[in-house]
């Protein structure tokens, strides 16, 4: 191997499994700041009547906005970028990524939206304060909210460039997939993972496009004077004539992208669910094709289904019934998924290592949450519930629930391959246990508070009367929140300390038979040695017959 | 690790990267088409005389294409046989005479194509119609500056192409690809609303 | 069995106190006391989705916690793959289940409040005009004449002209225009106009469980039968700036006498 110079080998790395760490380590730092937010936006709902000084309401809907943006976009999606990244190529046996200079850059463009994003809380008028969704002409006028001001722009233009790089880094993952796959790794031997990752790159690419053309337009109509969604208002006492523009179109483009993204997010979490769950149960996933075509059906159906997040706007009542049909068909291939999940467990022989624990914790997460989608899918049911913290419940049990305790999971499952060594399996418990607890708790006990009314966003809830019975949950969910975000710290004490102090792994720690288990712990560059493996069988062959191993690895050959 | 790639799996990889790339901005100008039609059915809704110029660079764009096209091929010819004609990595034989001024020819018309666009907006523009002027116009200089924006990306892919012929394929693709975009904007334009 | 590791027995109590903590909390009534006849129907939709995912949410956590158990007591995995006709036999039945269910829900049970809310055109309705601003509600009645007069958003006017009304528009002479403030009989069907002066803004009265948007430069609509009288909470549902959470309203459902005794009290923008 030709030595590299220390920039080469770890800044600017072509390496897939470098930059991959490098989109990992990215992500948990926004993790702090995002999740320091919501430490914040907690202390701030726990004791409303305290603390007005310290936390003005300008400073609690930035917060609120730039959690939500930065959670998203910032943290889960770059974990998986990260996991991506590095799994990919391992995983379908390929020494790199299809375009490695790509791949560098698109976690070089990262770098400077994180940079604007977190640079943008302290400009005048402070971060974004429009909510996650943007919707003009809240985020348009800058009258409307001090956000609204240069924190905005600086908002639109992170998100810009983080979709510019994101979907470089998705064409990368996508020609990887199709094209790289080692001898013998057909599309129907792959680890689920990597139909996962092929499904949700195919949904990014596709609907990302609409958000940054509402971008561009929200940005002509900030700073060009043009009125493609603002209208003629009057706002602080005084008219503005802005034109005739729709602001419905902005939460079209934008929940075009925005439910799709949902799954983008979703289903590769699931999908290293299911690659985890067999290592551990020694038994084969239950369903891999039906679960794959559920997700195809998923991926096609998400991306005509947007108009549930805007059943109360006053859409066409024709076309509001067309979306709550088309948007709970969802609820048939996703159980497909639930079903399966479960079903890997059965006969199972399980081991209760730390990636198993998340991986269980998951199942529990994919069917509460999936069920509480199916009120906010029901047009009527949605009409009480929109907008209220039955919605914030949900979607925290799905893209954040389910998505961070799979990316933990994954994460302590495939360490040994990042660094060669194991993490710590007490410490790990100790994470899950203060992790999965109180995180699936908080997002279930929204949903009560959502049922009771409480409207989200709000920085004082006790103002309403109605509020008065469900904000008995507010003190349980502040001290479950103040416990989940400290819990993190053994996270990172862990991982930081097992890269350099961890007991050492051997290439194949967990006995498991999939390609990247083949390769030494931590591959070197190029993954295989000499000559890539070639695959002879399906990647889940544990306990596959009396008086045989225990598993055997895709690179086995068959015996006749 | 890129060179070890066989040569026709990079050719593979490169047309799923390029039939990818025009997903995604196909995509991209559905949504304005889009917000066009649901812009055009609200308030205040009023077209322009488009700038005839247009027409005149819609033809600088076709021809500009055929070129591309012409030196895609030519470079390919004594390739033939082979299934894959986008790669000439491993071209044996000498390529034709047209190698050699279709690709410089198709660039200048391409920037002849922006040049064309400019002179639209400076015809507009001295007609008193700016970008907020209406919201035809906005979306007028919305689709035509977007779109000139991914003919001057494709026009640096062509430009890189004369030096690495391995992109050749993928370059005018793509190039293909900003011709037919340019007749959807036109359409959109010119029919809808 | 005393081979059962102690972690898989606190994973089935961990389930088992998750599964208490969302079945017990779900049973608990949050939800205000109902107050309109679609918000009973909405109602009942919540009730039923409720108990399906009640049901499902029970029984997988049920298989999980048994699966656990099951697998846990050291016995070896047992051999082979799942059979191909397992495989599908447990994807489609789950298909054909949720299809059943969650389309029963939209259409069965959500459909007909969906149509009686925004399909039908309900009869004798008492109309109103809410109009939102950052962070207030106005309200306007339309008057003996029943006609709303022609508003303008250039002529609102703070102190005496929160709807920018014509001074010599006939229609405008006998509106009724409250701030904050909305009476409305029992019984009757109440069809509310709303619209808004900046950004977008929510209509939302829990007890009555029926929300709407307010969107710059349309007339969004939404309509409610109050089912029993009191006062109650109009909430902004809808992020709209720095009060969002301050621009509280009032509903006051009131008899019907009570409500037209009331509406006679009221001064017209006409004096």
């Amino acid at each position: 191997m030709e030595h590299q110079g220390f920039f080469r080998k770890y800044v600017f790395s072509y390496d897939h499994k470098v930059i991959g760490i490098q989109y990992l380590v990215t992500a948990m730092v926004m993790a702090i700041v995002a999740g320091g937010l919501a430490v914040i936006i907690r202390t701030r709902l726990a004791w409303p009547g305290v603390g007005a000084k310290a936390l003005p309401p300008e400073a609690y809907i930035s917060f609120v906005t730039m959690h939500g943006t930065l959670m998203v976009f910032f943290v889960v999606s770059l974990a998986l970028s990260g996991l991506a990244n590095f799994l990919i190529p391992l995983q379908i046996g390929a020494r790199d990524m299809a375009y490695p200079f790509l791949n560098m850059l698109s976690y070089w463009t990262i770098v400077p939206a994180c940079l604007i994003m977190l640079a943008s809380f302290f400009v005048q008028g402070g971060a974004a304060a429009a909510g996650w969704t943007a919707y003009p002409p809240l985020s348009a006028v800058k009258e409307a909210v001090p956000g609204s001001g240069l924190g905005q722009t600086l908002w639109l233009l992170g998100m810009a460039i983080f979709i510019f790089s994101f979907t470089m880094g998705g064409l990368n993952f996508l020609t990887t997939i199709l094209n790289l796959r080692t001898r013998g790794m057909t599309m129907r031997r792959m680890p689920i993972t990597m139909w996962g990752f092929l499904v949700a790159t195919v949904l990014a690419i596709l609907s990302f496009p609409p958000l940054t053309a509402a971008a561009l337009m929200l940005l002509a109509d900030r700073h060009l004077d043009t009125s493609f969604f603002v209208t003629d208002m009057l706002i602080g006492g005084k008219y503005r004539a802005l034109g005739d523009g729709t602001p419905l179109l902005f939460q079209h483009l934008f929940w075009f992208l925005g439910h799709p993204e949902v799954y983008v997010l979703v289903l590769p979490c699931i999908c290293m669910v299911f690659d985890i769950l067999p290592v551990f149960t020694r038994r084969p996933i239950f369903g891999y094709r039906p679960s794959v075509y559920s997700m195809l059906v998923i991926g096609v159906l998400s991306m005509i289904v947007w108009g549930h997040h805007m059943f109360v706007t006053g859409m066409n009542p024709y076309v509001g019934k067309y979306f709550s049909i088309a948007t709970v068909i969802i609820t048939a291939p996703f159980s497909v998924l639930g079903v399966n999940l479960l079903a890997s467990l059965w006969r199972a022989r399980m081991r209760f290592a730390t990636p198993m624990l998340f991986a269980l914790a998951v199942i529990s997460a994919v069917g509460l949450g999936g069920f509480g989608g199916l009120f906010l899918g029901t047009m009527t049911s949605d009409i009480y519930f929109h907008d209220t913290y039955f919605v914030v419940g949900h979607f925290h049990l799905m893209i954040g629930t389910v998505t961070l305790l799979s990316i933990f999971g994954a994460t302590y499952f495939w360490f040994p391959k990042m660094f060669g060594r194991l993490m710590d399996e007490r410490l790990g418990r100790w994470h899950f246990w203060l992790t999965a607890g109180p995180m699936i708790t908080i997002f279930v006990l929204m949903h009560m508070q959502g049922l009771g009314g409480m409207v989200r966003r709000t920085y004082d809830p006790s103002i309403y009367g109605y509020n008065q019975m469900n904000s008995v949950l507010r003190l349980p969910i502040t001290f479950l929140a103040f416990l989940l975000f400290a819990a993190q710290s053994i996270f990172l004490w862990n991982f930081t300390r097992s890269i350099f102090r961890g007991a050492k792994a051997t290439a194949n720690p967990w006995e498991a038979t999939t390609l990247e288990w083949v390769a030494p712990s931590p591959p070197p560059h190029g993954n295989f040695g000499d000559v890539l493996p070639v695959v002879h069988r399906f990647a889940y062959e544990y306990s596959p017959g009396e008086g045989q191993a225990d598993f055997v690895p895709q690179t086995v050959e068959k015996t006749a | 690790m890129n060179a070890q790639l066989a040569a026709p799996v990079r050719a593979q990889a490169n047309r799923v990267l390029v039939v990818a790339l025009i997903a995604t901005v196909a995509m991209l100008f559905t949504a304005f088409a889009a917000s066009y039609m649901e812009r055009s059915g609200a308030r205040g809704w009023e077209k322009l005389e488009l700038p005839g110029i247009l027409w005149a660079n819609t033809v600088v764009l076709a021809l500009s294409s055929v070129a591309a096209e012409i030196a895609r091929r030519s470079r390919a010819r004594p390739f033939d046989a082979v299934r894959d004609r986008s790669n000439i990595a491993s071209l044996a034989g000498r390529p034709a005479a047209s190698a050699r001024w279709a690709l410089p020819l198709s660039l200048l018309l391409g920037f002849v194509f922006l040049a064309g666009q400019a002179a639209a907006w400076a015809e507009l523009r001295a007609r008193g119609v700016f970008l907020p002027t209406s919201p035809y116009a906005s979306f007028f200089y919305l689709l035509t500056a977007i779109h000139a924006v991914h003919v001057a990306a494709a026009l640096v892919a062509l430009a890189v192409a004369l030096a690495r012929a391995r992109i050749l394929g993928l370059a005018v693709g793509f190039w293909h690809f900003m011709g037919v975009v340019w007749v959807y904007v036109l359409l959109i334009l010119k029919v809808l609303g | 069995m005393g081979g059962r590791p102690a972690v898989a027995k606190a994973l089935i109590v961990f389930f088992a106190i998750l599964t208490a903590i969302t079945v017990v909390g779900f049973l608990i009534p949050w939800r205000r006391e109902v107050a309109s006849e679609e918000g009973k129907g909405i109602d009942l939709t919540i009730t039923y989705l409720l108990v399906v995912a009640g049901i499902f949410v029970v029984l997988g956590h049920v298989i999980l916690a048994r699966f656990i158990w099951r697998s846990s007591g050291g016995e070896v995995a047992a051999y082979g793959r799942p059979s191909k006709r397992a495989e599908w036999a447990w994807s489609i039945v789950p298909v054909l289940v949720m299809l059943v269910l969650s389309e029963a829900g939209v259409l069965f049970v959500s459909g007909p409040v969906w149509d009686s809310l925004y399909v039908e055109s309900p009869e004798d309705p008492v109309l109103l005009e809410v109009a939102g601003k950052q962070f207030e509600w106005y309200v306007r009645y339309p008057g003996k004449d029943g006609k709303f007069g022609k508003a303008d958003l250039k002529s609102v006017n703070e102190t005496d002209n929160l709807f920018g009304l014509d001074d010599f528009d006939d229609d405008a002479q006998d509106d009724i225009i409250k701030r904050g403030q909305i009476c409305l009989p029992v019984g009757r069907p109440v069809v509310v106009r709303l619209r808004t002066y900046d950004v977008i803004h929510s209509f939302f009265v829990p007890e009555f469980r029926v929300k709407q948007d307010l969107l710059p430069g349309y007339a969004t609509r939404i309509k409610f039968t109050p089912t029993r009288e009191g006062e109650f909470d109009l909430a902004c549902a809808e992020l709209c700036g720095l009060g969002h959470y301050t621009m509280k309203g009032k509903v006051r459902v009131v008899k019907p006498e009570e409500f037209d005794a009331w509406l006679k009290e009221q001064m017209t923008f006409g004096g």
